[in-house]
């Protein structure tokens, strides 16, 4: 009887890249391998790795979500306004929260109902985000008193047995998901939604609903990353997120996240956002600027592809060998 | 009695079809009822309207004398109407357990939405235990082969409690094996008095299990007559609405030099494979599913790679898993499954059939485009194909028409070997006889042809040679006359 089996396939690139940056830079940048700054790398990750969940979910869905980076900001500036304005600190940013789950809803219906592409439902979101934003906070960042609200910088800065704040909150939500994910109907909809959602609709289950719970849960996500970012950085900045879709993009397919193959794997995902916060920190430690970057950045969604290409050859070859020996 | 289903008047439209014009209906309890017609004369329209994938313009359903609209598959499922599609609908990367549980998963906890996975598996382990099916449920379905694959779609369906269960086309992935556990499977349905319709092109299989049979033709129905009142060649006869009295019209011609020419060919599937195929020959390659003729042409076509051997074409070596070069060389692989391999389904059918000749269709860099339609039509002629323009999407075709148009965009190939995967399955009988004619007049124009097929009327009645595989490797070759049914069977049925 047949058996599952491990295939090479099934390891993402990103394990391979990680390794490969993480040996790089520990033997060629000096202060990289401290405690210290690993944990600063693993705090660094902490928002990257909630868009790429959301991101990754998308595209296993065979969608794609360009916009979380400007909805991030967005949910962070609307945040911040209402700090300003006094509101209780819970309201504010559970508000803020709400701003990127609507964007993430609206996101899935023009693709679920009006049936727009996700590529140009996203792409008007990252705009439309990123507009508001600006003119919401009059482009200029966004600061309320500190000193009226504590818990943000408990948040933010904060922590408990050595442990910050921010990071714990960070590994909490990422858990519930990852939960949610594995141990509901999301990942078999999801699968099926990737590989052919004409089955999901043969099987009863409403196709646009659950493209719908998918963005949204995107938006949602980069909702919290954006009440996150505020607490972290103690202001609301409207260009703080722009970028971090790419490397949420990038995160989740170096991870193994790709579209139209029904199969994902959002532990993956999260090990290609931190391998791309390694990178950077690695990079700001030996003094490279921003651009180079993103050169790497993209230079690595290339080599995470070739990667995998190579995987599929060596798992078919493998496959040749099994077969001569047993004939 | 009185019906557990009738339909009325049942009328379905799209853009330029009538697919169903107000057909009538009924099926009883325990009854199997067959629906025969050509390809596109709208029989998984049909069971579309029963499945609530399609809703009918005009026309009412009954159910146990009610009538009762069926607006969603939900609603169908909740009827006890279950479907098994002509297309196969698993997710490759879930496990059969979570496979057969799509879409009405167990609960650990409902409120939470928590699945109870141990629930699932155990229960999916006793629908397969009492279907017989021998396959783990925790295995995730792209580790399984074909047939197995719709065994899996029939447990689907009767994983959950059934009144009318429709088959649509079940049996053209199945082994022999499989069909008979299919047939006794079909059997017990009966006896728990579940009505169901089976639809099929196998015209045997119909005389086999049906009680009452419907012909359809272009949305109209024909007849509906117990299977009991009719004899073969009527049914051929009010399918095709002609009398065909020569299935299999194939006059040998004298073989001449060797054209392909297989040495020893190994790999995963395939053990140490030696046949030849010689201009003007039909050979047929035949043997149960899974007996590795497909992945045989596969890497004969270089598609699969191969470890020891070679490949031959007229003298010439053929490189290792390089189809590209393989099709300049002038070999052409009809792939056995045209929905993934064949056919963009967003593209016309004229795309569709032209794409692989385009090459032929161009002059000085632009592409002929009344010669590119002229001869997609011709196709469309001569296949019957059911389309009122040769500018319809693929995709919108029954499942019968996608593989004539496969098969059509096949042979407008100038190649001096074809090889056919299957090139008759899902096809009607009318068109079946069609393509069998342009398979004579390729081997008249001295193409070698090795056809692969699972229907043994076919192989004994157009082939000038027979090789016979099982478990991989060649088992036997019949000369022309010298093959029967039986004998073929037996080295079918032979291991290792
Ligand atoms: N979604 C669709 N859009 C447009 N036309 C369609 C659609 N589905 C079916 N048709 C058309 O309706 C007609 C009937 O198709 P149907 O699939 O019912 O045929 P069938 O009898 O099942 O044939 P086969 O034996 O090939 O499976 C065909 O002409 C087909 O092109
Ligand atoms: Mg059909």
């Amino acid at each position: 009887m047949r058996k599952n089996r491990f295939h090479l396939t099934d390891l993402p690139s990103a394990v391979i890249i990680f390794i490969v940056v993480f040996v790089f830079f520990a033997v060629s940048a000096g202060g990289f391998f401290s405690a210290y700054n690993l944990a600063s790398i693993l705090t660094q990750s902490v928002i990257p790795c909630l868009l790429v969940l959301g991101v990754a979910i998308v595209i296993m869905s065979a969608g794609l979500d360009l916009s979380v980076g400007n909805v991030l900001t967005l949910s962070g500036v609307t945040c911040g306004l209402l700090l300003k304005a006094g509101m209780p600190v819970a309201l504010a940013m559970l508000v803020g929260v709400l701003t990127g789950t609507a964007c993430g809803f609206l996101n899935g219906f023009m693709v679920a109902k009006m049936k727009l592409p996700p590529f140009i439902a996203t792409l008007a979101m990252m705009n439309i985000a990123s507009g508001l934003a600006n003119t919401l906070s009059q482009k200029k960042p966004v600061y309320w008193e500190r000193e009226a609200f504590p818990i943000l910088d408990t948040i933010g800065t904060g922590a408990v047995l050595g442990i910050p704040v921010f990071a714990l909150i960070g590994v909490l939500v990422m858990a519930v998901v990852i939960f949610v994910f594995y141990r509901t109907r999301l990942r078999t909809n999801v699968y099926t939604l990737g590989g052919n959602e004409e089955v999901l609709h043969l099987s009863g289950v409403s196709v646009a609903k659950w493209k719908i719970v998918v963005f949204t849960l995107s938006g949602l996500m980069a909702g919290v990353g954006g009440v996150l970012m505020d607490a972290r950085v103690t202001c609301a900045d409207p260009t703080v997120g722009t970028g971090l879709e790419f490397a949420a993009v990038v995160g989740a397919v170096i991870g193994g996240n790709l579209q139209n193959v029904g199969k994902g794997n959002l532990f993956g995902a999260i090990l290609g956002a931190i391998t791309l916060a390694t990178i950077r920190n690695g990079l700001s430690i030996m003094h490279m600027n921003n651009y180079w970057q993103m050169v790497l950045t993209g230079a690595i969604l290339v080599i995470g592809m070739v990667i995998r290409e190579l995987f599929v050859r060596i798992e078919h070859k493998k496959k040749l060998k099994e077969a001569e020996a047993s004939a | 009695m009185e019906p557990i289903l009738k339909l009325e008047g049942i009328t379905k439209t799209f853009p330029g079809v009538k697919a169903l014009d107000s057909i009538d209906l009924d099926i009883y309890p325990g009854e199997v009822h067959v629906l025969a017609g050509e390809n596109g004369a709208g029989k998984s329209t049909l069971m579309k309207v029963l499945s609530g994938v399609y809703q009918p313009d005009a026309g009412t359903i009954y159910v146990d004398g009610k009538a009762t609209p069926i607006p969603t598959p939900q609603a169908a499922e909740q009827l006890g109407i279950r479907m098994i599609y002509q297309e196969l609908n698993l997710v490759q990367e879930l496990s059969v357990a979570r496979n057969i549980f799509l879409g009405h998963e167990l609960y650990k906890n409902r409120v939470l939405g928590l699945l109870d996975f141990k629930k699932m598996e155990e229960r999916a382990r006793e629908i397969l235990a009492t279907l017989n099916i021998p396959i783990d449920p925790s295995v995730k379905i792209k580790e399984l082969g074909v047939g197995q694959q719709q065994m899996i779609e029939i447990a689907k369906a009767l994983s959950m409690d059934a009144r009318i269960v429709v088959f649509d086309e079940p049996t053209s992935s199945l082994t022999d094996n499989e069909i008979e556990e299919l047939f006794s499977l079909i059997a017990s349905l009966k006896e728990k008095n579940i009505a169901m319709f089976y639809i099929s092109h196998r015209l045997g299989e119909l005389f086999e299990i049906g009680d009452r049979v419907t012909i359809l033709r272009d949305g109209q129905k024909i007849d509906t007559k117990p299977i009991s009142d009719i004899t073969m060649d009527e049914l051929i006869a009010k399918i095709a609405n002609r009398d065909l009295d020569n299935l299999y019209p194939h006059e040998p011609v004298a073989p001449g030099e060797v054209v392909l020419e297989v040495k020893g060919l190994t790999n995963e599937k395939c053990k140490d494979i030696s046949l030849t195929v010689r201009a003007g020959e039909i050979v047929g390659l035949s043997g149960l599913v899974g007996a590795g003729r497909t992945e045989l042409a596969r890497a004969v076509f270089g598609v699969d790679d191969y470890g020891a051997g070679e490949v031959l074409l007229c003298g010439k070596k053929v490189p290792k898993h390089n189809p590209r070069k393989a099709a300049d060389m002038g070999i052409s692989l009809l792939p056995e499954d045209r929905k993934t391999e064949g056919l963009a389904l967003k593209l016309s059918i004229r795309e569709n059939e032209t794409v692989a000749t385009l090459a032929q269709l161009f002059k000085n860099g632009w592409i002929r485009a009344g010669l590119e339609r002229e001869t997609a039509e011709k196709y469309v002629r001569d296949l019957e194909i059911a389309t009122n323009s040769v500018e319809k999407s693929a995709g919108q075709l029954s499942g019968g028409t996608q593989q004539k148009v496969v098969v059509a965009k096949w042979l407008m190939t100038k190649a001096k070997l074809f090889i056919f995967d299957e090139p008759t399955r899902g096809i009607d009988v009318g068109a079946k006889t069609s393509i069998y004619s342009i398979m004579d007049e390729l081997v008249k124009e001295n193409a070698a042809i090795l056809m692969i097929s699972s229907d043994l009327q076919e192989v004994l009645g157009m082939s000038d040679r027979i090789y016979v595989m099982a478990g991989g490797a060649v088992q036997k070759e019949f000369a022309a006359g010298e093959a029967t049914q039986a004998e073929v069977l037996k080295y079918a049925f032979q291991e290792g």
